[in-house]
């Protein structure tokens, strides 16, 4: 029989006893923890017998005991202090802003601050107003002050020693858990499993034991975990896939290593047991944002309690905390599988959703922004896509007119629009106008904005028809004719699109270098079979791939000694600016986009540099665009790689105000005279498109030689693989 | 066992029984630059691990990339 957990008031004291007899300069504070009372919570029962004299029971001060355990630490000893209720973190709170975290770095030498605060948080016990609440919030941002929060899928031990390591720092710890037990050996229950992501304080992975792809990210902290693991098993229920995501430090935040898990799903959402305003959430939304913008494909949800004072009576104490049934619920209609107008009831959750058949397709809503602080209604000018039309998250969406502008508005998701509010009317800041819809309409619903002759535009569709009367077989809206459809010149055989911002960007390039290059080009063809054998021996020896597109970037900033002039810019209409180093902007499209990103200082870098530069990029494209404004900044040059096999040569455009841009096309096998003898030989066509106001044909094929003999020439070929 | 070789076989559009532990950049016409950062992205995203720039250039083939996820600390 495998015995239980302990649980984690036990599991915390077990750690307390253990780093006690690790560190023996450790002590400590707090109110009522010593022997034999142990603490409110009896987390430090047994300590102070064991170790007396370093466990000191302290009057009721909580500042006074931050401002000892400042002392000791600053004496060279170790601290853990107890604030009995979190909620009186407030009277710790200058001390920790002004003495504890400040004296690591303000007297001229870094000084160990080794005090680890524990606040106990949470409602959920009865407790009222004063001692039930989640104070974290407060205390985010303080330089060198890092926040932890107990969990049960951390190890209390681990997070206390990486707090007393990392600190100073608080450790909060919802009082619900305490009971609980931990989920040991990765295993919640039949339906979930968890894994670490990253050190002991890292982010506890909860997914389902069949491994499947979330539609939703719940992202939680600690105490609020056995809630949002309920609300997964709820949106179980209703056939919705959830991930939980659980730090164990919530600050600083380390979001990297679980955006992977970030980038996958419908819907990410934050919830926590605060009140909204300032909170953890809040800024892990907007890292999410920062990181993933390209990928979401909706608004990161935020859940908090209410705006409240917390009850004491436990039944009011519910409607007012986050529980796990405003979280299923939330995702749930976020997501748009919750019946449309059913409002959140207390009682049995089945009563609130509906089968998953009866489900609509996904869909964000689409919700009328507050523009100013002027206004509650808007005027809807014109909508910027045909209600059935597929349209790209960030594409422009509807034009909305306020007291004093007209603002374009952008579609928060991708999806296929179905508008329920037309141009002309006045809508109110918070109301659903719009729907973006994974599926597409159906069929009848589509052809309604183009077919039978009407104009396409939703001027004339009256309000509220969006919604389909029955339901109808999905219909894509490419496709084709049938035969009894119209002639291909008719509207109805016609659809339109919003280019995405990517594509925006990219047409906004090309339009400006067509308009004010005038471009010419020319191309040499270069045997690569020395250059293949040296990149497999290269590949094979450092155990990691390097190829053609690498070689050519290293080949273009060797040439810049030589044609320094290329790598530069047109200021005005006589004066060239020169970059004395070669920064090698390559084209990379990853069936997500086309960006430019940078290899700066290519001349100086070794191919391998260079190489895992050009992975790097590549990932970034694949993961949709996952760039920093640096990275895409400041080309002297740019490649375009299009190695594909069958591709001849590529004819590029003048990234203005660059004033080259070299191709390299795809390896092509061929026969060929060598020493009167026909044999094969693999080569590569390089194009050079060239502003001609500064650069001629002589140059233009002086600089692709070099750039040709960097890649074939044997000693040439020995630097550019060193 | 066959969970990776089902994700690199659907990535380059070939019969899993046609990948085997030594198909990879040096053996596969179909693995080409491209179809490498769609391999990497895929299992990246299907085992929740994040590769560097290193490693993904490491994972010249199934038995690379397997040996990789490995040390990550994936059961492959």
């Amino acid at each position: 029989m495998t015995p239980l957990a302990p649980r984690l008031a036990e599991s915390l004291n077990g750690a307390l006893h253990r780093l006690f007899a690790e560190r023996p300069g450790l002590h400590l504070l707090g109110e009522d923890v010593a022997d034999p009372y142990g603490g409110a919570f009896k987390v430090t029962k047994g300590l102070s017998d064991r170790h007396p004299g370093r466990v000191l029971s302290t009057p009721i001060s909580e500042n006074g005991l931050a401002g000892v355990a400042a002392g000791l630490a600053l004496a060279g000893d170790e601290v853990v202090a107890e604030v009995m209720f979190g909620d009186f973190a407030a009277l710790v709170f200058d001390p920790v802003l002004n003495l504890i975290s400040k004296s690591v770095t303000m007297y001229g030498r870094r000084l160990p601050m080794p005090v680890v605060l524990r606040c106990p948080v949470g409602g959920r016990r009865g407790y009222g107003p004063t001692h039930s609440q989640s104070v974290q919030k407060h205390f985010i941002g303080m330089p060198n002050l890092a926040l932890y929060e107990l969990s049960p899928f951390h190890d209390p031990y681990g997070l206390l020693a990486h707090a007393l390591d990392h600190g100073p720092a608080l450790l909060f710890e919802d009082k619900v858990l305490y009971t609980r037990r931990a989920y040991p050996d990765g295993v919640v229950d039949e339906h979930f499993r968890h894994s670490l992501i990253g050190d002991a304080s890292g982010w506890a992975h909860v997914t389902p034991v069949d491994g499947a792809a979330p539609d939703v990210v719940l992202i939680c902290p600690g105490g609020v975990a056995h809630r949002a693991l309920a609300a997964a098993h709820l949106l179980r229920d209703q056939g919705v896939t959830a991930h939980l995501l659980v730090p164990g430090r919530l600050y600083p935040v380390d979001i990297e290593p679980v955006l992977p898990v970030l980038e996958q799903p419908a819907l990410v959402a934050v919830a926590e047991e605060s009140t909204a305003g300032g909170t953890w959430g809040s800024d892990i939304a907007a890292l999410v944002y920062e990181r993933l913008w390209p990928r979401l494909r909706a608004p990161v949800l935020r859940l908090s309690s209410a705006d409240s004072i917390i009850p004491a009576a436990r039944h009011l104490e519910d409607r007012v905390l986050l529980g796990e049934r405003h979280i299923a619920e939330a995702v749930a209609e976020r997501l748009g599988t919750i019946a449309t107008g059913a409002a959140f009831v207390a009682g049995p959750v089945e009563s609130v959703y509906g089968p998953v058949d009866a489900a609509p397709p996904l869909a964000v809503p689409f919700v009328v922004p507050k523009l100013n602080n002027n206004d509650t209604h808007y005027l809807v000018t014109c909508w910027l896509a045909e209600d059935g039309a597929r349209v790209e998250a960030g594409a422009p969406l509807v034009e909305l007119e306020t007291s004093k502008a007209v603002e374009e508005i952008e579609a928060p998701a991708a999806g296929y629009l179905r508008i329920s509010a037309d141009a002309g009317t006045e809508v109110e800041v918070g109301a659903v106008i719009a729907e973006l819809h994974e599926l597409a309409p159906p069929a009848h619903a589509a052809a309604r904005s183009g077919a039978g002759g009407e104009a396409a535009t939703t001027a004339g569709r009256g309000a509220g028809s969006a919604a389909p009367a029955q339901a109808a077989p999905p219909a894509e809206p490419s496709q084709p004719a049938q035969s009894s459809q119209p002639a291909p010149s008719s509207p109805a055989d016609r659809r339109t699109y919003v280019l995405d911002r990517v594509q925006r960007g990219t047409a906004a390039v090309v339009t400006r270098a067509h308009k004010e290059v005038p471009a010419a080009f020319t191309a040499v063809e270069v045997g690569v079979d020395a250059l293949l054998a040296r990149l497999r021996l290269l590949s094979e020896e450092s155990g990691a791939e390097v190829g053609v597109p690498e070689a050519v970037v290293k080949a273009v900033a060797a040439a810049h000694d030589r044609f320094g002039h290329l790598f530069g810019s047109l200021v005005d209409d006589r004066t060239v600016a020169v970059s004395e180093t070669p920064h090698v902007a390559v084209t990379i499209d990853a069936g997500r986009g086309l960006y430019t990103p940078v290899i700066r200082d290519c001349a100086s870098r070794s191919i391998t540099d260079i190489a895992d530069d050009l992975m790097d990029f590549r990932m970034k494209a694949w993961r949709g665009g996952d760039f920093t404004t640096s990275e895409l900044d400041g080309g002297t040059i740019t490649i375009s790689i299009n190695t594909e096999a069958d591709v001849v040569f590529v004819q590029p455009i003048v990234m203005w105000p660059q004033l080259c841009m070299l191709s390299v096309g795809g390896l092509r096998r061929q026969l060929a005279l060598h020493d009167g003898v026909l044999a094969t030989t693999t080569v590569v066509v390089l194009g050079l498109a060239y502003d001609h106001r500064v650069v001629n044909g002589a140059e233009a094929v002086a600089f692709l030689r070099a750039v040709a003999d960097n890649l074939r020439e044997p000693d040439r070929l020995d630097q550019l693989v060193a | 066992m066959n969970e990776l070789i089902t994700l690199v076989a659907g990535v380059l559009d070939v019969p899993a029984e046609t990948v085997d532990e030594n198909t990879g950049t040096a053996t596969a016409a179909e693995w080409s630059s491209l179809r490498h950062v769609q391999i990497i992205g895929t299992v990246e995203r299907a085992y929740g691990v994040r590769l560097s720039p290193r490693e993904a250039r490491a994972c010249r083939s199934v038995g690379a990339l397997r040996d990789t996820l490995r040390t990550r600390g994936v059961a492959v």
